[in-house]
């Protein structure tokens, strides 16, 4: 073995590969500010410089195969693609005096609305906008056992404190330095208890650390923050962006969570879902909503269909109406060409040909694409 | 041969079957000395006694055992017939005409069974299908062999082979004299082994009533392949077709289904029930089209699972089908796997009304227009599935 080594100076029988065919390169756009977007970088990729992504995106918000995607890449690149780019295109012409425009993503599984949002909060980051953002709502309502209590403060209601002060943190992350630019205060006098007060005046940063150390507040923080934050919109001192992924777990028929008392807790008995529910009520104005809803958010009974009427129900279908509903659909074929071009360039696919097969047997489903491709 | 019988008329009873393969030997005269050279059977009356001293130990034996057996399948057909007429009375039917299929529902009826085995369920047929036939004489009464091969010990078999030979060899020679007037063999005339196969060993055991081995089936195989290949064969087409039994499916799957068409002009193909498992599929075929696909009004995304999409995918890759034609499939019952088999039966089958006939061969051959009969095997008591064990432990 070793004179064979010696020899051919590869430890195996195997001969390197030459390559035999011209590895194409991928179409990219060079504008970094998703502000410039336009139609003319429609299915080509764009890259998000690695201090943005940790800054918006550390703590939630893309979607977990990608984020490992993005690792092995060692870029955070996203396709441009029609639906946010409509979003985006409305958020820059909106007339913010009016209250805030709300849009619903929709598709089906794995077809990039996660990725589509994703963008819409590059922009929405880059334009300054106070991200209210939650990555993704059953992570609220499923997953563990999770600490939940009966709510002091609102009758009826159950607090899930570690997460929303989890959600606190990723708020402050997204937030902070803008937030101090503003230099927004709280307009009243929060009591929490006996001892703990906040005055009026305190500054929005100081207010939600508060929530973040004493978690038993957790819960009620966001909600005053959810309201602080639209009167301070209201009164033009800022522009807010809500952005909620997996929203149609709202309206889920259960959660897994249960509470001391080992009550199961329905969705809408949970304060941060009321609180998540008055984020999309459009009684504010200089800001805009934007929902996802995924099939894979509901209950793993009700998956038959993508369409947001089935997702949401007709509770939650008045609760947002009217509202912009905007398709995410699966990939054209120049969408497909393209990304199947920047998976070859990254050695993700590794041989040419077989496109067709691809894309019958994915239905040019991306997520499906990216899964497929990683074996090939 | 008639003579034998005339003989031995009081032991032999006429059921007993004489020797079919006679054509090729020259029956000899059989009566003794005093007959040597005669073949006349005016004084046969003389002969008898001296014949039935003269008869051999091994020719008695024959006899006592082919009348043992005949007396036992007269007792057994007499038994069906009245137990036949006895079922019939017992449904209420006609015992004139009460067929064989009546008595197995009859049977099926009266005693139901929950064996799994078809075999080990009772039943009633007549005693010829039950009971094995049995070899007639192979040999006269003094003993001496009918039979130019009986000592080869499978005299019907060698028989063939033999023949098989000669013919061979009365093709080379034909074959040399063609060479010799400066003929070549015709090429169309050619025979060609398509659309039909050789008789499977069971047949040609049945044909011949001897128990052959692989060993013997190959030769025999391997003989008449060399007859068939030989280029002047087809002098010879009626003796190779004796051994040769059609490939009926083949006929059948070559066959494409009928085109219907559309208002706008499309052609399309549907194919109703198609099995796999315990699934169930209509599959429509639209041609021309564009690659659009349905299945119970979802597209591919209906199955999760790749394996399940790369079989519906396989019969239009192997085609290449993909983006001409449009498919809309109902698939109920089953699993994953059934469904997905179902549908791909479903369209290959209905796919050879759109492609070339050698297309079709090709499918056939790629097993695409094989139906799959095969099920779920059942779970056995004292085991864990069908075919695990339990873990053994030794205490």
């Amino acid at each position: 073995m070793k004179a064979y080594r010696r020899v051919c100076n590869y430890a195996t029988a195997a001969v390197k590969q030459e390559a035999q065919y011209q590895i194409p390169t991928a179409s990219r756009t060079d504008k970094k500010n998703p502000a410039d977007h336009d139609s003319h970088d429609l299915s080509k990729f764009y890259t998000i410089d690695a201090k943005t992504v940790s800054s918006i995106f550390y703590t939630g918000g893309l979607p977990k195969p990608f984020v490992e995607q993005t690792t092995v890449f060692a870029e955070t690149a996203l396709m441009v693609r029609n639906p946010a780019l409509e979003i985006i295109h409305s958020l820059k012409s909106a007339d913010y005096h009016k209250p805030a425009r709300r849009y619903l993503l929709y598709g089906q599984t794995g077809s990039g609305k996660s990725l589509s949002l994703a963008h819409i909060l590059h922009y929405a980051y880059s334009s300054k906008f106070i991200l209210y953002h939650i990555p993704y709502v059953p992570i609220w309502l499923k997953y563990g056992r999770k600490e939940v209590n009966w709510s002091p403060t609102k009758n009826g209601l159950a607090d899930v404190p570690l997460i929303a002060a989890q959600w606190l943190k990723h708020f402050k992350h997204q937030n902070g330095a803008l937030l101090d630019e503003l230099n927004l205060t709280t307009s009243q006098d929060y009591i929490w208890s006996i001892r703990e007060t906040t005055p009026k005046g305190t500054t929005l940063n100081e207010f939600i650390s508060h929530g973040i150390n004493r978690a038993k507040f957790a819960c009620d923080c966001m909600d005053y923050l959810l309201n602080e934050l639209k009167a301070h919109c209201s009164n033009n001192k800022c522009k807010m962006l809500v952005a909620i992924d997996g929203f149609n777990a709202f309206f889920n028929e259960k959660t897994d969570l249960k509470t001391e008392d080992r009550v199961k807790v329905t969705p809408q008995q949970v304060s941060m879902v009321q609180t998540g529910l008055s984020a999309v009520l459009s009684d504010w104005n200089n800001g805009a909503i934007v929902m996802v809803t995924s099939p894979r958010a509901a209950l793993n009974t009700r998956r038959e269909s993508h369409l947001p009427i089935y997702l949401i129900g007709r509770q939650g279908f008045e609760h947002i109406d009217p509202f912009i509903p905007v398709l995410v659909p699966e990939l054209s074929t120049i969408e497909f060409n393209n990304m199947l071009d920047y998976y070859e360039e990254k050695r993700w696919l590794q041989k040419p040909g077989g496109r067709k097969e691809l894309e019958f047997l994915t239905s040019k489903l991306p997520a499906d694409l990216m899964l497929r491709c990683a074996s090939l | 041969m008639m003579s034998i019988t005339r003989l031995f008329a009081s032991l032999v009873t006429k059921k007993l079957n004489i020797l079919k393969l006679t054509s090729n030997y020259v029956p000899r005269c059989t009566y003794g000395l005093n007959n040597v050279g005669s073949n006349d059977p005016g004084i046969e009356i003389e002969e008898k006694k001296i014949v039935e001293e003269k008869t051999s130990l091994a020719m008695r034996a024959y006899l006592q055992r082919a009348t043992l057996y005949n007396n036992f399948m007269e007792q057994q057909t007499h038994e069906f017939q009245v137990g036949k007429r006895h079922l019939a009375n017992m449904m209420g039917v006609d015992p004139e005409t009460f067929t064989q299929k009546d008595i197995n529902e009859a049977i099926e009826y009266l005693f139901p069974s929950g064996l799994y085995d078809p075999k080990a369920r009772p039943f009633m047929k007549p005693p010829s299908e039950v009971f094995p036939p049995k070899k007639d004489a192979e040999f006269d009464e003094s003993g001496r062999p009918f039979h130019v091969f009986f000592y080869t010990g499978k005299p019907n078999f060698y028989l063939i082979l033999h023949n098989i030979a000669t013919k061979l060899s009365e093709l080379n020679k034909f074959e040399d004299s063609l060479r010799k007037n400066n003929i070549l063999p015709d090429d169309n005339k050619k025979l060609s082994s398509i659309g039909s196969q050789w008789l499977s060993k069971e047949d040609v055991e049945k044909l011949t009533v001897e128990k052959l081995s692989d060993y013997e089936y190959k030769h025999f195989t391997i003989a008449i392949e060399r007859l068939l290949k030989h280029p002047c064969s087809y002098k010879y087409v009626e003796f190779i077709a004796q051994y040769q039994k059609p490939m009926i499916t083949t006929k059948a799957i070559m066959e494409s289904s009928p085109v219907e068409y559309t208002k706008d002009g499309k052609a399309y193909v549907t194919v109703k029930d198609c099995p796999r498992k315990s699934a169930r599929a209509d599959v429509t075929v639209f041609y021309p089209g564009t690659g659009k696909l349905s299945i119970n009004g979802k597209g591919i995304e209906f199955f999760d699972d790749i394996q399940a999409r790369e079989q519906i995918l396989f019969p239009l890759l192997f085609t290449d089908m993909v983006e001409k034609v449009d498919i809309e499939a109902t698939v109920r019952g089953g699993g994953i796997s059934g469904k997905a088999g179902a549908i791909r039966f479903g369209i290959s089958w209905s796919l050879r009304s759109f492609v070339e006939p050698e297309t079709v061969e090709r499918m056939r051959i790629a097993g695409l227009l094989q139906k799959d009969y095969r099920r779920r095997e059942r779970k056995k008591p004292g085991q864990a599935r069908a075919r695990r064990k339990f873990t053994w432990k030794k205490r």
